[in-house]
């Protein structure tokens, strides 16, 4: 061996600086720490996996099913509760909630956001309740985004696919001298449509844009400020699938626009010796489903956090929050009614965790909860309790209780829908009947409740990790519909739309549906040579109804148990070939759905990255490789048309300067 | 021969001890994230009062150690005539007694509550937790491209009474500068 390498310490900073690491670790180091089935997406992943949009980017986190119903538009569910509006799971960016209340979910097909500029997206499997709040039962996804003062430069983002779709993101930093730095930015996309099932045809479309701006206080301090706020316009179209009273099919289109304007600021300061936070944001929120109605959500939030200085073996954090959410819903044809219209709802809420050292570097206690209250709601308290053991610096393992809620929507709370004619078995009396849903007389309408155990083990291999949870969830007044025992209502009068002549069946809403699931994660992340890195994940899982006395009770449980794959998996390998060029291949393996009899797709990707400059990166992307057509989902809330995801390429290049 | 016996386990735990003549691989990234380290308390000055000429510098790691041992040569080390050493610590009252301490990973959650209980102490903080500068610790260590680079929060050296050489400064990635009044 020769004197230089004898010790890395003796080498200088030049040196240093210009040094080629083999192997980069990865999150899975502070991730050791957290008793909790946490993954964190870095941009390095995000830009790896080719994502152009959110969903896109979940499909490698264990435990999390992705599947494209649409052009732009997704059913993202964690831990099997999947869905068009993936009403489990709660998904905020940069701290301000995307749920909707008036469908319990997330429009995705509506939130675009700057993916370029996304420092992170970090994915919490499992009651995320007693930190975040209601309706995180399943997980919870935050987005965080870059600070300003770390994005100086500007940005040019574009890209082009294989039938000539564009996208077009524009960034530029400016700098406030001493009182900090701002960016500004703007995107436009108009995003592939999907196929028929014969391939030809494009049933759907989605376009709009977005545009806003963070601005972010100087750096030299602990204590900082944050400002941002954007607005954004997405119009989207697909088919409804529909019974006309002689039984054929149709299909009616549908039109929707969505716009949304927000503002965001957030303080950070020393209190007390520990380190307090104060939120506040805005948000107004437009959705506009064609001649069909409209619904509007404006909501107020303010949210203050302390962490206390740890005393002894305790490390305490503590919060209250104040929300208050207007909604308006105006049906404008008879398929929807809603009772009252227009509600005005607060939720004030409070939590406080304390993480109890229980030996040092070795056992961990934390407890915590969360109580709500919510002038639509009964009082939730949403408790969790975590252990976790940590016997050296590679291994540690947690166990979990966890309870969680799910308040219900203004849908679901209020609204009558007719679903329109269905066709009756043989020998009815009534060869078609116009079926449709109401909330159940006397329904208390309190929320769903999730008890959650799991158990999690990680072991950090110093440049890779591989991680395994096991969950049991047990889900009680789960939301769910059975056919009315008054029976059917005759045609007279004043049936509601013409020209139905045939009788109506209601469906009754109630809480009285309940479910359990079990399953397992397992996530592999290990770098096989300097120059090859394989990462891996899969997810089985089993979800059981219990069955009423009646029968009547587990048409809820059963959407649940019907609503994803029982397992699925996948793997990627990232080639770093030198010379600033990376070519990534993923594969993934998607079991059967039950819901809308979707069979088992297995997908590649294709992902060849040239960064030729310093100010230039040219990505090219192929998806679907070896499969012409597949349907991923049915999407279930709206019974629209099944569209299929073709074979697919896009090629974008990104100046920065 | 004491000294002997110290090259020789760093050698082992840097892991370069390679059969001569094949081509040693490229160190990994936490050892030369330790090699930066002991750089860091070479090219940065701690005020008189804080440091006493000679007397030891107190290196250490806040939470869990992510070098796997491979701080453990670093320990006893002569830099600017004094000696190295090596400590783990738990909290912050430990911490505040040292004079560069990396805080892991692991501290990310409290990585706020950390810089605040440091603020002021004459301690330079170092960590590689993502945007540890521009959240007011000393250097953050970044890997961009494969390489281990840092970024410096001048403003926070210099409240600190901490002096980095220009050296320092002009190899950093990116120096946030003091607040200059115009």
């Amino acid at each position: 061996m020769n004197a230089g390498e004898v010790s890395l310490a003796d080498l200088s900073l030049e040196e240093l600086v210009r040094l080629d690491v083999s192997a980069v670790s990865r999150k899975a180091q502070k991730l050791s720490d957290t008793p909790a089935a946490i993954t964190v997406l870095s941009a390095t992943d995000i830009r790896r996996s080719g994502a152009r949009s959110v969903p896109e980017a979940l499909r490698e986190v264990p435990g999390v099913i992705v599947a494209q119903i649409g052009s732009g538009r997704w059913a993202v569910g964690v831990r099997g509760a999947e869905g068009r509006f993936s009403n489990k799971l709660l998904v905020q960016i940069d701290g301000r909630s995307v749920y909707s209340p008036l469908f319990s979910g997330v429009f995705w097909e509506a939130l675009d956001v700057m993916l370029a500029d996304v420092e992170r997206i970090e994915v919490i499997r499992g009651p995320g309740a007693s930190l975040w709040g209601a309706n995180a039962v399943n997980g919870v996804i935050n987005i965080v985004t870059r600070k300003a003062t770390a994005t100086p430069g500007g940005l040019v983002s574009a890209s082009v696919d294989d039938r000539g779709n564009p996208t077009l993101a524009v960034r530029q930093g400016i700098s406030l001298g001493d009182a900090g730095a701002m960016r500004v930015y703007a995107k436009g996309s108009d995003l592939a449509p999907s196929r028929t099932r014969d391939g030809r045809s494009e049933p759907d479309y989605n376009r709009g844009w977005l545009a806003g701006f963070r601005m972010d206080g100087a750096g030299s301090g602990v204590d900082a400020w944050m400002l941002q706020g954007n607005t954004s316009r997405r119009t989207s179209g697909e088919n409804i699938n529909a019974f006309s009273l002689t039984g054929d099919g149709l299909l009616i289109p549908l039109d929707f626009v969505f716009e949304s304007a927000n503002l965001l600021g957030r303080y950070n300061w020393g209190l007390a010796g520990g380190e307090a936070s104060l939120q506040a944001y805005m948000d107004h929120q437009l959705a506009n489903v064609g001649t069909y109605g409209r619904g509007t959500v404006n909501t107020a939030d303010v949210d203050f956090q302390h962490r206390l200085v740890p005393t002894g073996a305790h490390e305490l954090m503590w919060g209250l929050g104040a929300r208050m959410v207007q909604t308006e819903i105006i049906a404008t044809s008879a398929v929807l009614n809603l009772s009252p219209p227009r509600r005005n709802f607060r939720v004030f809420s409070a939590f406080v965790q304390d993480e109890i050292t229980l030996d040092p570097q070795a056992w961990k206690l934390t407890l915590g909860g969360r109580f709500e209250y919510s002038s639509m709601a009964r009082f939730e308290p949403q408790p969790t309790a975590r252990l976790m053991w940590t016997p050296n610096l590679k291994d540690s393992m947690w166990a979990s209780w966890s309870r969680a809620a799910r308040t219900l929507s203004i849908g679901e709370s209020d609204a009558s829908i007719l679903f329109g004619p269905q066709q009756m078995p043989a020998g009815s009396p009534f060869p078609m009947v116009v079926v449709g849903s109401r909330p159940g007389q006397g329904w208390n309408r309190r929320a769903e409740r999730v008890d959650t155990l799991e158990l999690g083990y990680r072991r950090n291999l110093g440049n890779g990790s591989v991680e395994a949870v096991l969950f049991h969830n047990n889900y009680h007044r789960l939301v769910s519909e059975w056919y009315d025992p008054n029976g059917l209502i005759l045609p007279n009068s004043s049936l509601p739309v013409e020209p139905f002549v045939a009788p109506l069946q209601y469906l009754q809403r109630g809480s009285e549906g309940s479910a359990r699931s079990h399953g397992v994660e397992v996530a592999v992340d290990v770098p096989v040579t300097d120059a090859l890195r394989l990462q891996a994940s899969y997810t089985l899982m089993d979800t059981r109804v219990r069955r009423g006395a009646d029968g009547s009770a587990d048409v809820g449980g059963r959407a649940l148990e019907e609503a994803a794959p029982q397992h699925w998996g996948t793997l990627r390998m990232s080639f770093n070939l030198g010379g600033g060029k990376e070519v990534d291949v993923a594969a993934r393996h998607m079991g059967a759905v039950g819901a809308g009899d979707v069979p088992a797709y297995t997908a590649v990707d294709f992902r060849y990255a040239w960064r030729v400059s310093r100010y230039f990166d040219l990505y090219f992307v192929a998806q679907n490789l070896f499969d012409p057509l597949h349907l991923e989902y049915v999407s279930n809330f709206f019974p629209g048309q099944p569209v299929y995801q073709p074979r697919r390429a896009f090629i974008q290049g990104v100046w920065r300067f | 021969m004491i000294c002997h016996l110290r090259r020789l386990l760093l050698l082992l735990a840097l892991g370069l001890a390679g059969t001569p003549g094949m081509a040693a691989p490229p160190p990994g990234e936490y050892q030369i994230k330790a090699a930066y380290l002991i750089n860091f308390a070479r090219y940065v000055e701690w005020p008189p009062g804080r440091l006493p000429a000679g007397g030891p510098l107190r290196l250490c790691v806040l939470g869990r150690d992510p070098f796997g041992g491979g701080l453990e040569g670093l320990d006893g080390r002569q830099v600017q005539g004094r000696e190295v050493r090596l400590r783990q610590v738990d909290n912050l009252e430990q911490a505040q007694e040292c004079h560069l301490v990396f805080v892991s990973g692991s501290e990310e959650r409290r990585m706020g509550l950390i810089l605040r209980g440091l603020a002021g102490r004459g301690v330079l903080t170092v960590s590689d937790i993502e945007g540890f500068a521009e959240a007011g610790g000393g250097i953050g260590l970044v890997t961009e491209d494969d390489r281990v680079r840092f970024d410096i929060n001048q403003a926070s050296l210099v409240r600190d009474g901490l002096r980095a050489s220009s050296q320092l400064l002009r190899l950093g990635r990116q120096v946030l500068m003091e607040r200059v009044s115009r």
